[in-house]
């Protein structure tokens, strides 16, 4: 009777702590899921919103309907590649352990990095390097994850297709091929940069082979 | 609660937890270190996303039930449950077999019992929760618990029972 319950009491091991990438990595799942989340609710309300309006004014075309007047052009998306409110300058500090940069956005500094995630983020950040809020996170796509680009917008990083995912306002992930390897790059809502620009910053890093991808 | 704060409060507690819930999900997934680790990755997933909920109270035990949850989750969803047909043999993953203590023929055994059976099991008798906590963890009366351990334990045996040639059990 007893010698199962011992049986049953000794498969609890002591298993060893977690590593950062770990950490990070849960926490960057965390944060993709957060974004999901966001987006499918406002791309549910604004549905709704659409619909909403669309019935009013349909309503309204339909009853004051002229042949005579064209149609207005219907306004032009918000187009990322202008109006950047934040630039990208040339790194002239030291480089980072697993890392090569040629250049980062404007007031940001590599707040740290080790084997496997490369983080910068603007000057006085006091938070973990390991929390990615506010910041822009390199690394690789986990060894355990699907290697595929995904869903988003196609994009061409030093000749190699890439795709980022988001859009405006939103944290984005530009995903693009490096060799054998699949680079994650991570921006957050509020920092400022174009799409284009996310493309300039992914080809002005380098991923050395000392950098590993991390698990889970 | 700013988010660089959440970020910061689930970071230290997946530095404390994570290790705990991948050896419970380890026994949950009968032995299969990629299915304990697919669980507990979603499992926190889920737990970061109910963060505020998850720290009001006991984020421990949140996570916890999260898991078991998503253990049963798995083994509900048909693909799992249904037989597969190929025209050759599929290449089988080797587990490595790094997690110390482990007892092949008991984990063998639990593999065969019914998720939530083998939640009950797991959580009472190999990491020592009360009654009450298993029966928060896994969303029941302290009742159920008691009844789901001791037919659980009553399936071990049966299971562990080794069979002699003249047909008795030793």
């Amino acid at each position: 009777m007893n010698d199962l319950i011992d049986r049953l009491a000794r498969l609890d091991t002591t298993a060893t702590d977690p590593a950062d990438h770990e950490v990070a990595a849960d926490l960057s799942r965390g944060h993709a899921a957060l974004g999901r989340r966001r987006r499918t609710r406002a791309a549910v309300a604004g549905a709704g919103l659409t619909l909403g309006v669309g019935a009013v004014f349909g309503v309204v075309a339909v009853v004051g309907h002229d042949d005579a007047v064209p149609p207005a052009a219907a306004p032009r998306h918000a187009d990322r590649s202008h109006g950047a409110g934040l630039q990208l300058v040339d790194y002239a500090g030291a480089q980072p352990v697993g890392f090569e940069l040629a250049k980062v956005p404007q007031g940001y500094v590599v707040q740290g990095s080790d084997s496997f995630v490369l983080t910068l983020a603007k000057p006085g950040d006091d938070s973990h390097y390991l929390a990615f809020d506010h910041k822009v996170v390199v690394m690789l796509q986990s060894k355990d994850a699907a290697q595929k680009l995904g869903s988003g917008t196609d994009v061409t990083v030093g000749g190699e297709p890439g795709v980022i995912e988001g859009s405006a306002g939103e944290t984005r992930n530009l995903r693009y091929f490096d060799g054998p390897n699949l680079v994650d790059i991570q921006v957050w809502q509020d920092i400022d940069l174009t799409d284009d620009q996310l493309v300039e910053l992914a080809e002005a890093i380098t991923v050395t082979h000392d950098v590993e991808a991390g698990v889970g | 609660m700013s988010s660089r704060d959440r970020d910061r409060e689930f970071a230290d507690f997946v530095r404390a937890q994570r290790s705990g819930l991948v050896a419970t999900a380890r026994l949950l997934a009968g032995g299969d270190p990629h299915l304990a680790e697919d669980l507990v990755q979603t499992a926190l997933v889920r737990v970061y996303l109910a963060w505020r909920r998850a720290r009001s109270g006991n984020p421990v035990a949140y996570a916890r039930r999260t898991l078991v949850n998503c253990a049963t989750d798995h083994h509900r969803r048909a693909f799992t449950r249904r037989e597969h047909t190929a025209d050759t043999m599929p290449d089988r993953a080797v587990h490595d077999d790094d997690s110390g203590g482990t007892d092949p023929a008991l984990l063998a055994a639990l593999a065969t019992l019914p998720p939530r059976m083998r939640a009950a099991v797991v959580l009472r008798h190999v990491h020592d929760l009360s009654v009450d906590d298993t029966a928060d963890a896994l969303g029941c009366t302290a009742g159920t618990v008691k009844s789901q351990t001791s037919r659980g334990l009553e399936k071990l045996r049966a299971a562990l029972v080794v069979p002699t040639l003249e047909g008795e059990s030793r």
